[in-house]
């Protein structure tokens, strides 16, 4: 033995003396989800990125605006055509008509319908379907791209190949061809479920490559040399390193399920008429009043669209840049 | 010490299908372990030592049965690995455990290191959170950190101190055989030094057997009480540390030995006039094995044939031109005259036997002339033992085994040396 080497001198500085705040994290602290959330570098990366707070911002208001509306508004009242009685249909926004400011915020639609109430609505509608689309597809294509990677050979072949012909094909082509399988009275519903069948594949390929990837460490053999099963080495050590990835894609994915679902609608493909969906609002508006000026049918539709798609667009981007530093030192 | 080794492992071989064309069907094998055999006892470490790709790692993972042998015995404390039901198999990977290579991918980076080191009791069913967390603390001060490193998080730990966590997660369940797979090889020299001192003092105060794994003889030469010196899947020298450092018996060896840097360049074993051995060549295609001793390409005492007399080493540049012409590694355009080619392979004076300086002309001339059949033809005369058959391990007269044509002088009777 080297006699002479002193043993108990680490020529490393200890841990966590450092710099770092988070050599006073408390025990406690480090345990469970958030606390674990807490003393990862990943929440505070997030917010001291201002384009992710204010995408987060717009997200949690979108949310709040919708929970709101559905449960003062009634669904059925704001379906119905109120043709007929003392509102006038079309009637422009109270602050720029001759009636009082906040008479009908947004105008009236070409069924007397007040559109800053059925906008409202229409944010419960894409949150609650944008959030059925994207559960449902991330744990489809998780599953997929986990068995995949994991199995490999056959099974990836086969799992992988029939993705890949899925994504061959436009998004929005594949969902309106999906689309026809579903019967009509299913609504919304048939949208949602075309749109998860096409998002599926690029949760699958995203989690498959990550997979692979945390196959590859060392630790996932080691768990395995010491005796765990395959069971628990996929659920304790690959999903959960699997996920900061899934996640980013998932934020991104709900912005385009929002506007792929407003698109059906639009294209007459989604939601029934009068349901007060973004993406119906806007195409009636377009054929009943934006020709004669009647702007603010399609506009206010549109504009809580776009805000809300923003919105996931940057906190999704934040999240991909606190997860890869990498990324954003390329692109600034 | 027990008189039954707590490991023995018996002709093990490892191979791995080779796969080529659209059909993926298998072309050949490449053999990785190729036949190995060695003891371990209860508190002793054995080395085993090689290039990159000489199979030492595919060693270790077979023979804890993490990937399986494609022959050959491994028995644990007696009984056979391969013949495990899954409650012997949970036993032997509890008394049975390896420390990867790599400290920095060696955990999961969402776990605190406390939990690491913990898992093992877990997945050996210590339900009790508390008590698991006490148990990996004890662990972790064993290795010589301390119970606050529990809570933090592999990325706040530096090279040798995840290797320490990677100890104390191979010891908490106090094994009896701990495999550590090139423990330092991605470390800095100077904690090198306390990795290995901590795991001597490991061995010692806990009776282990272990096997090290490196391609640094300095590491084995420090560490371990035996060594197998592996070459291409083969063991070519076995035998204890301080007699195999002292007088290696495979050139091989020597090879590697002569490879060690000396803080003192006057040290160096010039006293007796050799030179430091540099190897030539590359490690073989291990999925095309050369014939006989697949140490013959490289070997600097490689066996003369017979009916020629050659100086020495002149007979290792003469083979390394026959292998090039056989092999068409060389152009004969390249060459002028037969002197070019003589020049190249270092052969410019004439070899003292008369007939081999008559058939190394006329092969030089056809080469230059670019008949490279006509030439391979003629050095075919300069065959040697070492291309023909593959030694055995056998006992030689410095008093351990080695696997080598050279040794003239075995001893019969030497085999209870080692």
């Amino acid at each position: 033995m080297n006699a002479d080497t002193p043993t108990d001198t680490e020529t490393d500085a200890p841990p966590g003396t450092g710099t770092e705040a988070e050599s006073g994290v408390d025990r406690r602290e480090t345990r469970g989800f958030f606390g674990r959330l807490r003393a990862s570098p990943f929440l505070s990366d997030l917010l001291s990125n201002r384009l992710a707070v204010v995408g987060l911002s717009i997200i949690v208001g979108m949310a709040v605006v919708a929970v709101y509306a559905r449960f003062v508004y009634d669904l059925n009242a704001l379906t119905q055509s109120r043709l007929g009685t003392e509102v006038a249909d079309r009637t422009p926004p109270g602050w720029i008509g001759p009636a009082a400011w906040n008479q009908h915020l947004f105008g009236t639609d070409a069924a007397a319908r007040d559109i800053y109430k059925r906008c409202l609505y229409g944010a419960w509608l894409a949150l609650k379907f944008g959030t059925i689309t994207v559960t449902v597809s991330t744990v489809l294509g998780v599953s997929l791209g986990i068995i995949a990677a994991y199995y490999g050979d056959v099974t990836d072949n086969v799992v992988m190949r029939t993705m890949d012909v899925l994504l061959a094909f436009p998004s929005l082509l594949l969902a309106l061809a999906l689309v026809a399988i579903f019967p009509r009275e299913l609504g919304l519903w048939r949208a949602v479920a075309a749109l998860t069948l096409v998002y599926t594949p690029r949760f699958a390929r995203v989690v498959r490559g990550a997979a692979l990837t945390v196959l590859e460490d060392e630790y996932v053999d080691a768990t395995v040399a010491l005796g765990a099963t395959d069971p628990r080495v996929l659920a304790r050590h690959v999903l959960p390193n699997t996920l900061a990835p899934v996640t980013v894609q998932s934020t991104l994915n709900f912005g385009l399920a929002i506007i792929d679902l407003a698109a059906l609608s639009f294209l007459g493909f989604g939601a029934q008429a009068g349901t007060p969906s973004w993406g119906l609002m806007l195409s009636r508006g377009v054929d009943n009043g934006l020709l004669t000026g009647k702007w603010w049918l399609s506009f206010f539709p549109g504009l809580l669209l776009a805000v809300t798609v923003l919105g996931f667009n940057l906190l999704g981007d934040g999240m991909r840049d606190a997860l890869d530093p990498r990324m954003r030192e390329a692109i600034d | 010490m027990s008189d039954d080794p707590l490991l023995i492992v018996r002709d093990l071989e490892k191979h791995y299908p080779v796969r080529s064309g659209l059909l993926r069907r298998v072309t050949g094998h490449v053999e990785a372990v190729d036949g190995v055999s060695f003891d371990v006892h209860e508190g002793e470490t054995v080395g085993l030592v090689g290039e990159s790709g000489s199979g030492k790692s595919t060693t270790a993972t077979t023979m804890l049965g993490l990937e399986e042998s494609t022959s050959g015995e491994i028995r644990f404390d007696g009984e056979p690995i391969t013949a495990f039901d899954g409650d012997e198999r949970e036993r032997f990977r509890r008394r049975a455990q390896i420390v990867f290579q790599d400290p920095n991918s060696a955990f999961d980076p969402r776990l605190t290191v406390g939990e690491s080191v913990a898992e093992p009791l877990a997945i050996h069913g210590l339900r009790d959170p508390d008590r698991r967390r006490e148990v990996a603390v004890d662990a972790l001060e064993r290795v010589g950190l301390s119970a606050a490193d529990a809570d933090r998080y592999p990325r706040e730990f530096s090279g040798g101190q995840k290797q320490r966590v990677a100890l104390a997660r191979a010891l908490v369940l106090d094994p009896d055989l701990l495999v550590v797979d090139e423990p330092v090889s991605a470390l800095d020299v100077s904690v090198q030094a306390e990795i290995l001192s901590l795991l001597a003092e490991l061995q010692t105060d806990l009776g282990l057997a272990m096997v090290l794994i490196s391609h640094d003889l300095g590491v084995v030469r420090q560490v371990c009480d035996r060594v197998c010196v592996m070459y291409l899947g083969e063991i070519v020298e076995r035998g204890p540390t301080d007699r195999l450092f002292d007088d290696p018996q495979h050139p091989y060896t020597e090879a590697l030995l002569s490879s060690i840097p000396e803080p003192d360049p006057r040290g160096r074993d010039d006293a007796d006039g050799t030179a430091p051995v540099e190897l030539t060549g590359d490690v073989p295609d291990p999925s095309n094995p050369p014939s006989g001793c697949s140490f013959h390409p490289r070997c600097h005492r490689v066996v003369p044939p017979e009916s020629f007399a050659f100086a020495d080493g002149r007979f290792r540049r003469v083979l390394d031109l026959r292998l090039a012409v056989e092999n068409g590694d060389l152009s004969p355009d390249e060459f002028d005259d037969s002197s070019a080619v003589r020049t190249e392979y270092g052969l410019v004076d004439e070899l003292s036997d008369a007939d081999a300086e008559r058939v190394l002309t006329e092969a030089a001339e056809a080469v230059s002339a670019g008949e490279l059949d006509a030439a391979a033809d003629r050095l075919g005369a300069f065959d040697t033992v070492c291309e023909r058959t593959d030694p055995a391990l056998e006992p030689t007269a410095a008093g351990h085994h080695a696997a080598c044509h050279r040794r003239g002088e075995s001893v019969e009777g030497s085999s209870e040396a080692e």
